[in-house]
């Protein structure tokens, strides 16, 4: 399952397959939780990036092997090869365009003939947009194929947790399994003194007048 | 076999025609015309091949290839059924009432048609041979036509095979020969008759009937045509994946020429000492074909050889799609557990929603939204401390003792930078220039109004007092 310069762990480890069209937001979508980063720039992605992506649970860590998949064909590389042996999926459309909703049953088309029977969780991101064009109420597809539908923004990060949850749920077998706070172990007694302070002085100065990102304020609420 | 081995060979042409199409398009457009015109062919030949495979397929429902298995089975059953033919005839006579229906409805369609329905029937019901015996009714007309001749069986041995099973069924049931007098509707009916009564042998002979079509239709007689094209084609394409799957054909020809011989010699006479012959044969068979009928471990509830079934469970010809199968999630045992935050002996003095970025190659990057916290050690004696986990995943963004140096600059946006040794996760970070957004500035000068109380807590943990008066002061 891990690439072989990923070291093992002792909890238990799922290899989860993300797939969707180009665009859509799944690298950004995965490298909001790995960096809680919020990438803007679109580099399309080429053939497969694995992620390790972990959490912490009531029930004890568990960590999702994110095969972060191209959605663009020209880049596919071995395309349904990365499937094998993916033990759940998340298929990702975005809500702003109808042509990546319309794709979505070849996704899972493609994803269930090499995975039989597992989870996968439809996300239609960028809901943030105002302006969006597959309405919630446009979007079946899932309940024909007994998929779990989540409304996501990468952006604002809203639900953005809620894939994972489900499938964490899925594989562990328990409903009741819930996120918790990662632990914050004692930070190591290092003094930071004037002196280094100084040394970094010239950095600080240039991040003080370096604007902040411009994100909605509101998001922090 | 020759088709398929046709087909790998197109499908190398065409992926060199793939390479061929990244430079110009007339080529990609060639090798698919070339793809097109390979299944145009089989689309042509399929016209009469679906006929017959619908006919099989309804039937047997079970994979095409099986029939031809079945039959072949059959035979040394069928002789079995002959020698004992009430013993078994209870499940064939279900079959049978199935097996006349289909061909009633294949005797309304055409010989034909009947005689591929037969055939399925006959594979629905492996102890049923009489809608094979139908078939071979109708390949017994037109073979009765060739035993006419009878030079037959001394003249090709898959023919004789064919034809002695046919006689053996003729044998065990006069009623076929008749029915093979009457010719095909007729006798497809009177066939369908003494099926039922005859049990599997008729599906043995529809198999060796399928498999000597070919024969028969090089002898050409205007009722073998009309039969036989049919059962020709079927045959054919049955043959073929037969052999795919069960790489049979060669092993079923000689078990029925072996029965041929003995059947041909016993004629009606001998059908007993044939059906028994053909017993062992069929077991023979069975074991050679067994990888082959899969139909067979279905239908075989009826027969009364369970040799057969095995062979059949054998069969496990079809093969799914995608040998790629999900392994199943696993569920993984997941014990509850106490949740330790890191925290507990600490108390928060500072909360606030508020979002956090790191400065990296000259801008900043955000690492989290989430609750931002000051916490001050319950017991005292250690070092005061910023945590931050994010909303939602709760993950660990944040996590920097602050120390008696600190510096807090204010920044455009209620925003506020720092710097500070962030401690997430695996990797120990060095130092890192981070900065705090709040909601509103009231927020920002609270937090500056706390860190600057408790930055050098380690010092004296008496020194409470100051906290609140500073933090009202810088309020």
């Amino acid at each position: 399952m891990a690439l072989p310069n990923q070291q093992r762990v002792d909890y238990p480890s799922f290899k989860l397959v993300i797939v969707g069209d180009g665009g859509t937001g799944k690298t950004t979508f995965v490298k909001r939780h790995l960096t809680g980063e919020f990438e803007k720039k679109y580099e399309p992605t080429i053939g497969v990036e694995v992620h390790p992506l972990d959490f912490f649970t009531n029930c004890g860590k568990i960590r999702f092997y994110c095969w972060d998949t191209a959605g663009q064909e020209k880049f596919g590389g071995l395309r349904d090869g990365y499937y094998i042996h993916g033990q759940c999926a998340i298929i990702m459309f975005d809500v702003t365009s109808r042509l990546t909703y319309k794709n979505v049953p070849t996704w899972h088309r493609d994803l269930c003939r090499v995975c039989e029977n597992i989870p996968i969780v439809l996300c239609g991101n960028k809901v943030d947009v105002k302006n969006r064009q597959v309405k919630a109420k446009q979007v079946t597809f899932h309940r024909k194929k007994n998929l779990q539908y989540y409304e996501v923004s990468a952006k604002s990060n809203y639900n953005f947790e809620k894939p994972f949850l489900y499938l964490a749920r899925k594989l562990a077998g328990d409903g009741n399994l819930h996120f918790v706070e990662t632990p914050a172990l004692a930070p190591p007694d290092v003094t930071i003194d004037l002196a280094a302070q100084q040394q970094h002085e010239a950095e600080l100065a240039a991040a003080a007048a370096q604007p902040l990102p411009d994100d909605d304020d509101d998001l922090i609420e | 076999m020759a088709d398929e081995e046709h087909a790998p060979t197109s499908r190398k042409r065409v992926a060199g025609t793939q390479i061929n199409k990244d430079n110009p398009e007339p080529d990609d457009d060639s090798p698919e015309q070339e793809m097109g015109s390979f299944k145009k062919a089989s689309e042509e030949v399929m016209a009469t091949r679906r006929i017959v495979k619908v006919r099989r397929q309804q039937p047997s429902s079970a994979p095409s290839s099986n029939p031809f298995s079945a039959v072949r089975f059959t035979p040394s059953d069928t002789s079995a059924q002959a020698s004992i033919p009430v013993s078994e005839p209870q499940p064939s006579d279900v079959m049978t009432a199935n097996i006349k229906d289909s061909c009633s409805s294949e005797k309304a369609d055409e010989g034909s048609n009947g005689s591929g329905k037969d055939i399925s029937s006959t594979d629905k019901s492996t102890g049923c041979s009489e809608v094979a015996e139908i078939q071979n009714d109708e390949s017994a007309q037109k073979e009765s036509d060739a035993k006419t001749k009878s030079s037959d069986p001394s003249e090709a041995p898959p023919q004789p095979v064919e034809d002695e099973a046919k006689y053996t069924g003729d044998g065990s049931g006069d009623d076929n020969v008749v029915a093979g007098e009457a010719k095909e509707e007729n006798s497809k009916t009177s066939v369908v008759e003494i099926k039922t009564t005859e049990g599997g042998d008729v599906e043995e002979k529809n198999g060796v009937n399928e498999a000597g079509s070919e024969d028969k239709i090089s002898k050409g007689d205007a009722e073998k045509k009309d039969v036989d094209e049919p059962e020709t084609k079927d045959g054919t394409p049955e043959e073929q994946k037969d052999a795919d799957n069960k790489g049979q054909s060669s092993s079923p020809t000689p078990l029925f020429s072996f029965k041929n011989l003995s059947s041909g010699q016993n004629a009606f006479t001998g059908l007993a000492g044939t059906g028994f012959s053909g017993s062992s044969f069929s077991f023979g068979s069975a074991s050679k074909e067994s990888s082959s009928s899969s139909l067979f471990g279905i239908k075989t509830d009826g027969s009364s050889f369970p040799s057969f079934n095995i062979g059949a469970s054998n069969n496990g010809s079809s093969s799914p799609a995608l040998a790629t199968t999900a392994e199943a999630p696993k569920k993984f045992a997941m014990p509850e557990g106490p949740v330790e935050t890191g925290e507990e002996n600490e108390k928060a003095v500072f909360t606030a929603d508020s979002a956090l970025y790191e400065y990296l190659d000259g801008g900043w990057k955000e690492r989290g939204k989430g609750e931002l916290k000051l916490n001050i050690p319950v017991s005292g004696g250690e070092r005061s401390r910023l945590v931050m986990r994010a909303k939602g995943n709760y993950r660990l963004i944040l996590n920097a003792s602050l120390y008696e140096d600190m510096s807090l600059k204010d920044m455009d946006k209620k925003g506020v930078t720092f710097a500070c040794m962030n401690s997430i996760g695996d990797s120990q970070s060095g130092l890192a220039t981070v900065a705090l957004k709040f909601r509103d500035t009231s927020i920002r000068e609270e937090f500056k109004s706390a860190v600057e109380t408790h930055k050098a807590r380690k010092v004296s943990d008496a020194l409470k007092t100051p906290e609140n008066s500073p933090k009202a002061s810088d309020d």
